[in-house]
Order: C-alpha cells, then structure tokens, then sequence
C-alpha cells in the first residue's frame, strides 16, 4: 500500500521517473531494514543463558566428643556410664563413623605421664572399656578394629543429624592401683567420619 | 502526634545500633554456626604426570580456632562396601604426601589440602585424614579415656587411560526368601590393578533353556584387591520352581559358565 501511494500520480505528481524509482527504492530499504531491526530485538528477548554446574560431597561435623575424660579414682565393682557423647553432621552423601580404641581389645593401660608413652608390660585393666549407641543398643566392647557406630546414613540434608552413644566401664577388684603419681590407665578414642566407597 | 523526648531518641538508637551489630555478627563467617567443613567428601580423579591430586578444602565454620593435622593412609573396603583404612603413608611401592601436614584455622577461614602420589604411572587409592584438636589438657593422674575426631577423605587416582580393573565372580549363593522371591548373593574380586564399577544384568534360565527372569546388577565400586558382595533380589510372576541356571552378562569379561541352582 506504502509502495503503491509512493509511486502513484498523486505523490509523484511533478517529479522525473528516476526520482520516483529512487524514492521506491528508498523507501523498500527503509522496510527491509525495520523488518531486520525488529527480528534482531525479538531474538534478543528470546535470547538465553546456560549455566552449567555440579554440586561437590561435602561433610560436616558440627558436634562431637569432648576430648578428654578424666575419671578419677574408680570403684571397683561400680560400674560407670558416660555420656550420651553426641555427634552432629551434616552431609549431601551417604556417610558413616567408626570408633577405634588404641589398645586391641579396649582395656585400659598404664601410661607414664612424663614420658608421653604406655608402659611395656604395664598393668591394664581386665575388662574393657564398652560402647552402645543411644539407650537401647547392645554394649559391645572397644577394641582396634574400627566398628560402625550408628551404620551408613544416607545424606542429611540442610537439616543435620545428631547421634547419641554411651560408653561404659567396670573396674575390677583384679584391677591393681597405680601408685606412682605420673601414671594413671589410659585408652585413646578414634571417631572416623567419612563417605563410603 | 507525641513528639519523642531526647531518652527516647538515644534509647531506641542504642537497641537500633544493637539489633545491627547482632546482625552483622550473625552474618559474619566468624559467628556462622557450623563445624568442620570438608568438600570434597570422596575424590575420584585422573593424576597428573606429576602425581598431583585435586585439592581437598577444609573450612573452619566454627566460632573459635582449631588445629588440623593432615596425614595420609591407604583405603579400601570390605565385601560390604564397609572402609577399611591403613594408616601407614607409604605402601607396595608407593608414596603419598599431603601438604600442609598441619593447619591452624581461624574462625571462618579455610584451607587447601594438596596431596601427590607416586609412582605417577599406577592406580593409587589414598585416604587423607584430618584430625583436629583444640589442645588436649593434661588431667592429674588417675583413669581417663581421650578421644580424637577426624574425617578421611578416599581418594581413587587413576593415570589417563588406565583400563579399569577386573571382576571376577568368587562365589554365588542363592536362597528363597519368600513363596516368589529369591535372594541371589554374587561375591565378586577385583583382580585388576584399578578400581571398577560393577555393571550389567544376571539372566534367570528355567530347566529348558528359556529366560524366565532378568535382574540389573548394581554399580558397586570394587577397588583392587578387594571382595564385593552383591545382593541380587529376583521377584517372578510364577511361584519359585526349579532347577534355574544363572547367566550373567556384562559383569565380568571373563565368560562365566551358566551357574544351576534350586530353590
């Protein structure tokens, strides 16, 4: 319709044919570059953005045993029960946690304060130093085989997850006192967190 | 409308200017309420020429300071998948060595962990173990226990192109659990070099040859050297009968011979 008004009697009234056909032409450009402008700004808005990502395994522990336990002078015959010891974790894997003693079947044994060492051929107690998880597990005895506390959980979400378990002991009457003052009995916990193969 | 006397004015100011700086402290890395922070959890990885490993990140989320000392054993795992760990550093020929052997990170702060093996040339399976303390107190004598926490990292580094390792069924054990279901048990070995990833389907054959069943097997890591049980669940349409054979594809490239049990 432009096309035809631009080239008709009225409008060119006066004007040469070259004129005409240049203003034709102008005029087709004009379109054909408005018809351009117009899809460029429709692909821009339709234009996207790829983000590509992965997420890594994390784990996090945010609660967990207090390192030392003094126990001071035990009872024989008087059992003790300590805790409930917690841990708390946080995790998108699935993970676990093994505890450990440092004696091979978790009693307790003379250790020499100054030195920094367990005695050789020291006194030990005669029972073991036992765990359980939570109030109702069965008490099971400490020893250097790492054995899965609460077994494999599966990732936690934001929300961590917080574990409870007791440890116990009962001295005996075969249990001998230590008299030296830098000796006491001793036992080294090892909790290992970590994924699963 | 009231006007607020001068009190008024410095007291709400002095909760204003509280309320913000509780919430600056809040926001802040120092006063994030968070624990040790390991990313990641497990690395598995192809090896530099240079033996190098992908870093491991520990980050302190905690409101006080804590010491890490970074150490490096070795890692594999029982028939159940459950970790086995051997903290020596250096084992068959092999070495790894972590850097920084010991960190002290402030509240909110975090570190990286590089770890290099050699030789650069083989598989290697590392574990790093982080172990924290916040200063163990000597106690008067008497009778203690100490505890220490720590978080292992496994690794599984394999050099480029390394062809992944080879499974080998050990032992088959089958046992009706239910009028249609049956449990199968596949013990398999890795007797490769590299860790592999069990794949593939166990196909249930009836007394005339005919598949009567197919079970997906589950893609379990199996690291050299190692045991991995497999527990297969197959559930038919038909109460059990028998005798079946058992055909597995995929699993192993070793042609495994049809195994014939009754349920």
């Amino acid at each position: 319709m432009l096309l035809s008004w631009v080239a008709s009697d009225r409008c060119t009234r006066g004007l040469g044919k070259r004129f005409v056909v240049g203003r034709v032409l102008v005029v087709v450009a004009s379109v054909v570059c408005a018809a351009f402008w117009t899809a460029a700004g429709i692909a821009a808005a339709e234009g996207s953005t790829t983000l590509s990502a992965n997420v890594a395994e994390v784990i996090e522990v945010l609660t967990w045993p207090d390192e030392v336990y003094s126990l001071g002078d035990l009872m024989p015959g008087e059992e003790i029960t300590i805790g409930p010891l917690q841990f708390e974790v946080r995790s998108n894997v699935s993970w676990e946690i093994f505890i450990a003693s440092d004696s091979p079947n978790g009693e307790l044994r003379e250790y020499n304060l100054i030195g920094d060492y367990y005695v050789l051929e020291g006194a030990q107690t005669q029972n073991p130093l036992r765990w359980r998880w939570g109030e109702s597990g069965v008490w099971t005895p400490l020893s250097q085989t790492p054995a899965s506390l609460f077994g494999i959980q599966p990732a936690t979400g934001d929300a961590s997850k917080t574990f409870a378990f007791f440890l116990s002991f009962l001295p005996s009457f075969n249990d001998i006192r230590l008299t030296d003052p830098n000796r006491e009995y001793r036992i080294v916990l090892t909790y290992t967190v970590g994924a699963r193969y | 409308m009231r006007r607020l006397s001068g009190i008024h004015v410095r007291v709400i100011a002095l909760w204003t200017s509280l309320c913000i700086g509780l919430a600056c402290c809040a926001a802040s890395p120092a006063f994030a309420s968070g624990g040790i922070h390991v990313a990641p959890a497990r690395v598995e990885a192809v090896i530099g020429m240079n033996g190098a490993a992908p870093p491991i990140t520990v980050h302190n989320r905690m409101d006080r300071p804590v010491r890490i000392q970074v150490s490096v054993g070795w890692g594999s795992h029982d028939e159940h998948g459950i970790p086995v760990y051997f903290d020596e550093p250096g084992v068959a020929g092999a070495k790894a060595e972590v850097h920084p052997p010991e960190l002290l990170l402030l509240p909110g702060a975090r570190a990286e962990i590089h770890l290099r093996v050699a030789p650069a040339d083989r598989p290697h399976y590392p574990v790093v173990f982080l172990t924290w303390h916040s200063g163990l107190t000597r106690s008067p004598a008497g009778t203690e226990f100490q505890t220490v926490t720590r978080i292992a990292v496994p690794f599984l580094l394999t050099p480029e192109n390394h062809p992944p390792g080879q499974v080998r069924i050990i032992d088959i054990g089958t046992e009706a659990i239910e009028p249609h279901a049956a449990e199968i048990r596949v013990l398999v070995a890795n007797a490769g070099d590299a860790h592999v990833r069990t794949s593939g389907e166990a196909v249930v054959l009836d007394s005339t040859g005919k598949a009567v069943g197919t079970i997906r097997l589950p893609e379990l890591l199996v690291l050299p050297g190692a045991q991995r049980l497999l527990r297969l669940e197959w559930r038919p349409d038909e109460p059990l009968a028998g005798p079946y054979a058992l055909l597995f594809d995929g699993l192993s490239e070793e042609t495994t011979p049809a195994f014939a049990f009754s349920l």
